[in-house]
């Protein structure tokens, strides 16, 4: 045979791809085509089932649902196929027919319609309908997306209870700052100061001063377990049983055993307990009489050189037992002396590496103070607490009350 | 190696067509079942004058299908025409196409076809198998019995700016449907009987001696040749005979069941060459070129020219090859007068300064790739010379 030359090879090669031979001799067929979009729709079919809105579309002359996505099926708890026989009468409100029908018949625009979804069994599900009309076809339709507003509804509610009980809680504040004494009494002999920085709104702490006759002066410092509004309220407490009952007693013994017998009851109903010192001062004798109910003892600083002492006495926290005896200590006082009364906020204070503030600390920083005014003293505490913590936001209540003896 | 090639591969495509009297009428009835919403119908000016074009509007109709017409199609189809067409159907959100007329709506459709799926110039399907989308339905009436476009895979274009007609052959652009009423044939008048006539045979000889040929062809092609030596002539004659004008679109159909798969050959790359050149009728074209062409390809294919001569009714019992030859050249020169389209390129308005770029273009036309010799450059302007 002989060997073909190149035209022959192009003419060979021509001719098979006329009678069809060709690679892409391919009759008229959509098939392929049809596929790919098939596969293309049932993408799109599967990001619309994936939204958590539930999504309608309604053919516009009869009002009747013709489509929907899996979310919708799931909230009306029909099939595809039974949503389809299901009236929209149905699934809506009579109002939001209503509108809907409206803007079908305007036939134009969108319209935003905050109502209900009634699934089959009767369930109801708060929703937001966004409705567009659309045209495909030269038909009219109605795209409706329902949003759930139950999460929305929810927040709404929470953010508006928290805003109300911000309120009552700052109301709280206000009242139980208040109850405190606005500005310390006068009284010969010494200078006083006291604060109380409760850790939330409202705090378990509690301090007070009583001016009894013949310059005598009585201090109390008291800690209800707890910094809520429940300490704030059994703080509360205890200032009413004491401005009643302070002045029917004159010894520091008897009127913690009086305060606990009467507190005994709403304290371990409430499951609360309270740690309290009572000191009382005599200006004319400079004596201080002092009893306590498990509250860190107050700190006494006679002068820079020698230790802080603690005024101690033996006693038991109030609400644990009915019927309680407080030992009753005296000690003279004399010019320079500060006495400071303080909360366990101060010395549990912590660090960052879970080192507590501690009473020694305490002691060591009265102990440098005795040139300053009680205020200073009780500015300075605070502002080396939250040195040492790292932070002004305490995590418990800090109460403080300083008598300098001039 | 002759009786292993008598079962060389073949492929035989053709569309789905319904033959006969109103047929035509069925057009609404396919255009709904393709799923039909607006129609672009694609006609030219004589077909709308001769009323076919409102009658197959009118099927849409019932049927309630919108349509949108673009009779903005010339003979030999141009590119622009084409495109102009793509943009009409976009434009007017069409999804289904209508040809009624001959041959140049039905290619000029396929053409807006093309471009309206596949989303370039016409002019880049040139050649086999380019369209790669398929074309949207597409449904034929034909008005002429000759081009057989209604069942072929080829759209001939015209490239104005070339001044050259380019083919585009691919299965993809073979009607969904050809709906083929042979009384949409009455209207013609004798010289379009006669050039669409003489095509129709054209084609039929051609698909015969083609390379490409097969059983299946053959059986159609020689139908085909038959028909219009027996039918041409008498149907000129007697244009109201309905059934003389359903024979012609018989053979019309079969040759083009027979080309459209079997391919063509020189006469026709020569005719597509010089309707570029002159945008003369296709049919004129063929007519002329068709005896010399013969001549050129008579040893190279013998034994199917006698045959050819057997169909048109010449004895060929042991005859000589060159008194068959002269025979058969000489029935289609007889046939030729008695339909009148016996013409020389001379009377077309082609200059001997034309031939060599009319023969160089004709070496690239898809056609002239299954003709049974392979000719040279220069016998190509040969036979154009011989022609004038």
């Amino acid at each position: 045979m002989s060997k073909l030359s190149d035209t022959d090879e192009m003419w060979r090669a021509q001719r098979e791809k006329i009678i069809g031979l060709g690679e892409r001799s391919l009759r008229k067929t959509y098939y392929p085509e049809l596929q790919q979009k098939l596969d293309e729709l049932e993408r799109f079919r599967a990001l619309l089932d994936q939204s958590n809105d539930f999504i309608f579309l309604i053919q516009a002359a009869t009002l009747s649902v013709i489509d929907v996505n899996d979310s919708a099926c799931r909230q009306l708890g029909c099939s595809r196929e039974e949503v389809f026989s299901w009236p929209l009468a149905n699934s809506l409100p009579e109002e939001a027919l209503a509108r809907i029908a409206a803007l079908v018949f305007s036939g134009h625009g969108e319209d935003t319609i905050t109502t209900q979804l009634i699934g089959r069994t009767g369930t109801t599900l708060p929703v937001e309908i966004t409705m567009r009309l659309v045209t495909f076809n030269k038909t009219l339709y109605g795209v409706a997306v329902a949003r759930d507003l139950t999460e929305r509804k929810r927040s709404e509610k929470a953010l508006l209870e928290h805003s109300r009980m911000l309120h009552d809680m700052e109301l709280a504040r206000q009242i139980q700052l208040s109850l405190l004494p606005l500005v310390p009494p006068q009284v010969p002999g010494v200078v006083l100061a006291g604060s109380c920085i409760p850790a939330t709104h409202v705090g378990g702490d509690y301090y007070d001063f009583y001016r009894r006759e013949g310059d005598v002066l009585d201090l109390v410092i008291a800690d209800v377990s707890g910094h809520n509004i429940g300490a704030a309220l059994m703080a509360a407490e205890v200032r009413s049983v004491l401005h009643a009952e302070v002045h029917s007693f004159c010894n520091t013994g008897e009127i913690l055993s009086a305060l606990n017998e009467i507190l005994f009851e709403d304290l371990s109903q409430a499951g609360l307990c309270i740690t309290l010192a009572y000191l009382k001062f005599d200006a004319l004798t400079r004596t201080l009489t002092y009893s306590n109910a498990g509250h860190p003892p107050a700190l006494l600083s006679r002068n820079s050189r020698t230790p802080c002492r603690e005024l101690d006495a033996e006693g038991l926290i109030l609400g644990v037992k009915k019927e309680v005896f407080f030992e009753e200590k005296q000690i003279q006082l004399q010019s320079g002396d500060l006495v400071l009364l303080y909360t366990d906020g101060i010395t549990e204070a912590e660090n960052d590496v879970g080192e507590l503030f501690g009473c020694a600390r305490l002691c060591n920083l009265l102990r440098g103070m005795h040139a300053c005014r009680p205020g200073e003293i009780i500015d300075a505490v605070r502002s080396k607490v939250e040195q040492f913590t790292g932070t002004n936001t305490m995590v418990d209540d800090v109460t403080m009350v300083v008598m300098k003896v001039m | 190696m002759r009786e292993l090639d008598e079962f060389e591969l073949r492929k035989f495509v053709a569309p789905e067509f319904v033959f006969g009297f109103e047929a035509r009428k069925l057009a609404g009835r396919y255009a709904k079942n393709f799923g039909a919403r607006k129609v672009l119908v694609v006609t030219d000016a004589g077909v709308m004058a001769a009323g076919w074009t409102d009658d197959a509007i009118g099927y849409l109709r019932s049927e309630g299908i919108e349509y949108a017409v673009f009779d903005g199609v010339t003979s030999n189809p141009k590119a622009a025409e084409v495109e102009f067409g793509a943009d009409f159907y976009h434009k007017e959100g069409c999804n289904a196409i209508v040809a009624v007329g001959g041959g140049s709506p039905m290619d000029c459709a396929k053409g807006i076809g093309i471009v309206c799926t596949n989303q370039k110039s016409i002019v880049e399907f040139e050649g086999v198998d380019q369209v790669e989308f398929p074309i949207p339905p597409l449904i034929c009436i034909p008005t002429t019995a000759g081009s057989s476009a209604d069942v072929s895979q080829f759209a001939i274009i015209t490239d104005t700016l070339k001044r050259s007609k380019f083919a585009i052959i691919s299965k993809m652009v073979v009607p969904d449907v050809a709906l083929i009423d042979p009384l949409t044939t009455t209207t013609m008048d004798a010289a379009l009987t006669a050039s669409t006539g003489v095509d129709a045979l054209c084609h039929a000889i051609e698909a015969y001696v083609s390379t490409a040929h097969s059983p299946i062809t053959d059986l159609h092609a020689l139908q085909a040749i038959a028909l219009v030596t027996s039918s041409l002539v008498r149907t000129i004659r007697k244009p109201d005979d309905v059934l003389l004008r359903g024979r012609m679109m018989l053979a019309s159909l079969e040759a083009g069941l027979a080309f459209s798969n079997a391919s063509l050959g020189a006469v026709h790359a020569m005719a597509h060459s010089l309707g570029g050149l002159l945008d003369c009728a296709h049919g004129e074209c063929n007519a002329i070129l068709l005896s010399h062409v013969i001549a050129f390809n008579f040893e190279f294919a013998q034994e199917r020219y006698v045959e050819i001569g057997r169909a048109m009714g010449l004895e060929s019992g042991g005859v000589a090859p060159e008194k068959a030859l002269s025979a058969l050249r000489a029935e289609l020169a007889r046939l030729s007068q008695a339909a009148g389209t016996s013409y020389s390129l001379s009377q077309l308005g082609v200059s001997r300064g034309d031939i060599p770029g009319l023969a160089e273009r004709a070496m690239s036309d898809p056609c002239i790739f299954t003709n049974p010799r392979q000719p040279t450059l220069k016998e190509l302007e040969a036979i154009y010379e011989q022609a004038f």
